[in-house]
């Protein structure tokens, strides 16, 4: 039976609203990623125009946002734009965007699926996203104010006694329904991954990027309820006055323990960032092959060294507890778990180093954003190492030093690693080019000034500024970094200026690009060998895997007149199609449509 | 599933997959859940906190006997099923589902029961107690409607590997909440 | 094509020169004076890790920037074919990460394991001590001192808002709990902070040696005026610590009010911990 012959045409609705179709539900999430990019992106540089001018009226739009004070941000709307800019960017913007776009449309059409496993699931999953967003976005316009105890919504502040409105309780509730819109995306990614590759594709013949997605969606299935398993606990301690978070003192009365909510947060907290920064280090893993002409090198290694971080990610978390009072044991075990963290990092951050050494590197956009990301990664994870140890993070904790940290970490490298790939797969998207000359003065912009916005705050982070500060001039010691202030605020605000090179650039040629070869990038992963636009059902006929994604230059097809060889072409010399499958064990598919 | 969605893979094995990654995540939700528990707990010197009314252990003790039943008469009905015995399959399930709405029936009592004894929400030990009671029973609830989807395909002449898979997925689903329930009832009337 | 030496050359003058100008940047954005016996610690340490980091991210840079300009386009040159999947690779991609671990994050792990049980985390229970109870609130620290007779929570304690005196050149311990949030008592001047949680008691200690004015940061977020939650902490001579003491401890027994419940927020010091 062919797929036509079940294949009728679904209306507006069915097509473009409640699609079941992955690449549709991958634009869905392109599309709220980028406005939750946009949003959160804008409320940075209010931040930072507050921070460099404390107490000025925002120009343009200052009175618009803050009428009640003359177009200054006041104290209480600093809190919530922090608040909210780390929530929206994490779960409305490198969330949607990494794992909800990429997800959708990479995992299927790199392994040579018709779909996901469950399409249902997956349309629920986005529209969960969808009704989050609602929650989230929604939580700012409430009387009271929106949510304004960090990302990290730490009781006792995130309870009735400090914050009482209403905004917070919307904002528990979207993160739980993110989290939950999250846990339906793992179910499908994992077991898709599992079942549904194309015959002849076994584990370490996938793309690094259907690694670094799988990986993700593991780390997802298994600690995201821990997180909501928090937030059922905080919303009853708001809603139904129960006070698991309440401790016995003075104002508070209660028996809880403020601490527990921390192990919870951690327990999530810490594999979310390698949640967050995986599928960056995927991408980024194949691009760097791809670009350089040349083998991922170590692929296997990388794939299980990207394992082992995962595994190991779930036993670290203390570290971000070392100032709350920890047990001196515990610190100290914590900090031996987060530094054997960097052992495989190193390793297949080498193996990113060798991949592009020596190679014929097309300097495309996909590639320098590739580039950037080794670049901004390897400064942060560097810094990182300050933090891991006791001695150090009691000075720098809770400052800018960590701002700076994790922004090149999981904000800059996951951002520019979801650039990189977006220039990469728009082609396969929308059957059309980026401009490449846009796409680098957007990359040039970008790199230039996220280096010298996140190493200011690493230096004003080591003079002592501590973060989630209104206004520094409040502190004698911190006076003289005014002038860093200014350096990294006209910084941001010039990011944020070159983002429009890519807004204009996304639009022009979603609509009116030069029209995309077949195979752009001649690359030989399985989402090439389809045609565009992306048939129904993704593949007239799936195709059988007879070699790694990453065959560039290889001298023993020399004579092919070509430096790339497909995943999908059989060479004189491979064996069978019948051999190769009986070979990996992984057979067709058993599709019940198809 | 509708023609223009799942075009692959509705084999049996694969749904049971996608059904173990799910339970591994509800796993790990009433994980969480028990750990916030056991680290309030051992936080008190004495639990229940001193002056915690008593719990009705008899109805705990009937109520987990009815669940334990129920996952006992679902996992005889799906090995008969195997087999071919679609007609006792079909009595398994109705029992089941009873033995569900009993087990509801009866945490309402305890509930009415520790309410009447003046265990409180704002009570620590009383808090954690109605959350986990009512996540469980809440997630009960989703079993019961996910065991009465299969009673009008149980009926059916044909027992084709769409509705194998989705008996072998609701069974995994009802064990995995006895379990969850077993472990509360240790934590929480037992140790 | 550029040739590799020059380039060599480019990248080992750029450094040369990068070396003392980043030297020159972060001594313009050292932090604030160390006033305490145990803040060097954190100094040496940060500063030998960041030499040792320099070096990384140089060879780093170095791979980026040759191999992006070297080995970029249509440049003839042969393509290395390489897998890196035999023995010999994974070898020494394990032997160089082993060494790093071993140099870099060992260092760390050695020196911090010498500074927590040394320093920061050997928290003294007898001997000559200056013994504080903090109380931090929104948004403000309250500081309690034992009056004259030596204990804690009694009718001459002095208490203090957003005032905390302290002899020079002895060792201080405190004890703190929140009033209400968590709030983080961090002093820059001592590199050192520590939580203060509603409900259970953390402690800090650190000993300083030079008088003077010095500023009490929170650095845990606790609300709308977090950033404005300062506190002064007044490092005084012995002999001016001994002066205001006696002076304070009776103007505190003569001020006291059994009524006056806000005011009796102490406790009794937890000795043995």
């Amino acid at each position: 039976m062919s797929a036509d012959a079940h294949h009728h045409e679904p209306g507006f609705v069915g097509k473009y609203i409640f699609s079941m179709d992955h690449k549709m539900i991958a634009k869905q999430f392109l599309w709220l990623g980028l406005v939750g990019l946009a949003v959160g992106g804008l409320m940075a540089m209010l931040m930072r125009w507050n921070l460099a001018n404390p107490g000025e009226a925002v120009p343009l739009v200052g009175n618009m946002l803050f009428p009640d004070s003359g177009g200054v941000i006041p104290p209480d709307a600093y809190a919530s734009l922090f608040t909210m800019h780390g929530t929206i960017m994490i779960f409305f913007a490198i969330t949607p965007l990494l794992i909800g776009c990429f997800g959708n449309f990479c995992i299927p059409l790199m392994i040579g699926a018709r779909d996901m496993v469950f399409p249902l699931l997956n349309m629920l999953s986005f529209w969960t996203a969808a009704l989050a967003s609602v929650f989230m976005f929604g939580s700012i316009f409430v009387p009271l104010g929106g949510a304004a105890s960090g990302w990290t919504a730490y009781p006792t502040l995130s309870t009735n006694v400090g914050l009482p409105g209403l905004g917070m309780t919307m904002w528990v509730v979207a993160i739980f329904l993110i989290g939950t819109s999250s846990i339906m995306g793992a179910v499908n990614y994992i077991t898709t991954v599992i079942r549904l590759r194309a015959p002849g594709m076994g584990y370490f013949d996938m793309p690094l990027t259907v690694w670094g997605l799988w990986l993700t969606a593991i780390l997802n299935a298994l600690f995201v309820p821990v997180i909501a398993a928090a937030m059922v606990l905080l919303f009853f301690d708001r809603v139904f006055g129960t006070q698991f978070f309440a401790a016995g003192s003075a104002v508070v009365d209660g028996t809880g323990d403020p601490i527990l909510y921390q192990h919870l947060f951690w327990i999530f907290g810490h594999p979310e960032v390698y949640i967050l920064i995986l599928p960056a280090w995927g991408v980024v893993s194949d691009l760097l092959s791809f670009f350089s002409r040349k083998p991922a090198y170590g692929y296997k290694i990388t794939a299980l060294g990207m394992t082992a971080v995962t595994v190991l990610s779930a036993v670290v978390y203390g570290h971000h507890m070392f100032s709350t009072g920890l047990s001196p044991l515990l610190g100290q075990s914590f900090m031996v778990l987060t530094m054997i963290i960097s052992v495989p990092a190193e390793i297949f951050f080498l193996n990113w180093l060798h991949t592009i050494w020596k190679g014929r590197i097309r300097m495309a956009t996909p590639m320098l954003f590739s580039l950037g990301v080794v670049f901004v990664f390897g400064l942060g994870g560097l810094t990182g190492l300050y933090l891991a140890s006791i001695s150090t993070d009691l000075y720098l904790h809770d400052t800018y030093f960590v701002v700076g940290h994790f922004h090149l970490t999981m904000a800059a490298a996951a951002f520019l690693g979801f650039f990189a790939g977006l220039y990469y797969w728009f082609p396969k998207f929308t059957g059309r080019m980026l401009n490449e000359n846009l796409g680098k003065i957007h990359f040039a912009g970008s790199i230039i000034t996220i280096t010298i916005v996140f190493c200011g705050m690493l230096l004003q982070g080591w003079a002592g500024m501590h973060r989630r500060i209104y206004d520094h001039s409040v502190y004698t010691y911190l006076q003289h970094l005014a002038p860093m202030t200014n350096i990294i605020t006209h910084s941001a605000l010039t990011l944020g200026f070159f983002q429009l090179f890519f807004v204009v650039n996304f639009f022009r040629s979603w609509f009116a690009g030069e029209k995309a070869p077949e195979n752009p990038w001649q690359v030989g992963t399985l989402e090439w060998a389809t045609s565009n636009p992306i048939p129904h059902g993704n593949f007239e006929h799936i195709p059988v895997v007879f070699r790694g994604p990453h065959e560039f230059n290889n001298p023993d097809y020399a004579h092919l007149g070509r430096d790339w060889v497909a995943q999908w072409e059989q060479l004189p010399g491979d064996p069978s199609p019948e051999e190769r499958i009986a070979s990996t064990h992984v057979p067709a598919p058993q599709a019940a449509h198809s | 599933m509708t023609s223009n969605g799942s075009p692959a893979g509705e084999d049996r094995w694969t749904s049971y997959l996608g059904m173990v990654v799910a339970v591994a995540s509800w796993g790990m939700l009433f994980a969480a859940l028990l750990l916030s528990y056991v680290l309030l707990r051992v936080q008190q010197p004495v639990w229940p906190p001193l002056g915690s009314p008593p719990l009705p252990l008899g109805l705990a003790v009937a109520n987990t006997a009815v669940l334990l039943l129920s996952s006992v008469v679902l996992s005889w009905g799906g090995r008969k099923l195997g087999r071919g015995g679609r007609e006792e399959f079909h009595v398994a399930l109705q029992w089941t589902i009873a033995l569900g709405i009993v087990f509801l029936g009866l945490q309402l009592r305890l509930w009415q029961a520790t309410h009447a004894n003046g265990l409180g929400l704002t009570h620590i030990f009383g808090g954690m107690f109605y959350v986990l009671t009512w996540a469980h029973a809440a997630h009960i609830v989703a079993g019961l409607g996910a065991l009465l989807w299969l009673v009008p395909g149980s009926r059916q002449r044909t027992y084709g590997p769409e509705r194998r898979a989705r008996v072998m997925m609701v069974s995994l689903f009802w064990h995995f909440l006895d379990v969850v329930w077993v472990v509360m009832f240790v934590a929480i009337f037992v140790v | 094509m550029i040739p590799l030496r020059r380039l060599l050359a480019a990248v080992v003058i750029g450094l040369l020169g990068a070396g003392p100008a980043s030297a020159g940047f972060l001594d313009a954005y050292k932090p604030p004076v160390d006033i305490s016996k145990e803040g060097h610690r954190v100094d040496s340490l940060f500063y030998v890790t960041t030499i040792m980091l320099l070096v990384l991210f140089a060879i780093l840079s170095y791979v980026l920037v040759v191999s992006s300009i070297r080995h970029r386009g249509k440049s003839s040159h042969h393509v290395h074919f390489h897998r890196g999947h035999a023995t010999r690779d994974l070898t020494i991609a394990a032997v160089i990460s082993a060494s790093i671990f071993f140099v870099v994050d060992g260092n760390l792990l050695y020196n911090s394991y010498e500074d927590i049980n040394d320093a920061f985390w050997n928290y003294p229970t007898e001997g000559d001590l200056t013994r504080v109870q903090i109380m931090p609130q929104q948004w403000a620290w309250r500081f309690r001192l034992p009056g004259n007779d030596g204990q804690f929570n009694t009718a001459d304690d002095i208490v203090t808002l957003n005032d905390l005196r302290i002899p020079v050149d002895k060792q201080v311990i405190a004890q703190m709990q929140s009033a209400d949030v968590i709030h983080s008592f961090f002093l820059p001047n001592v590199r050192q902070k520590i939580d203060a949680n509603p409900g259970s008691v953390t402690k800090m200690t650190f000993t300083p040696l030079q008088t003077g004015d010095f500023e009490v940061v929170c650095a845990e977020m606790c609300g709308l005026n977090h950033y404005k939650m300062r506190a002064e902490m007044k490092v005084l001579s012995t002999a001016d610590y001994a002066r205001w003491h006696e002076e304070a401890s009776f103007w505190a027994l003569s001020g006291f009010d059994e009524e006056d419940a806000e005011a009796h927020w102490g406790w009794d010091w937890e000795a043995n911990e």
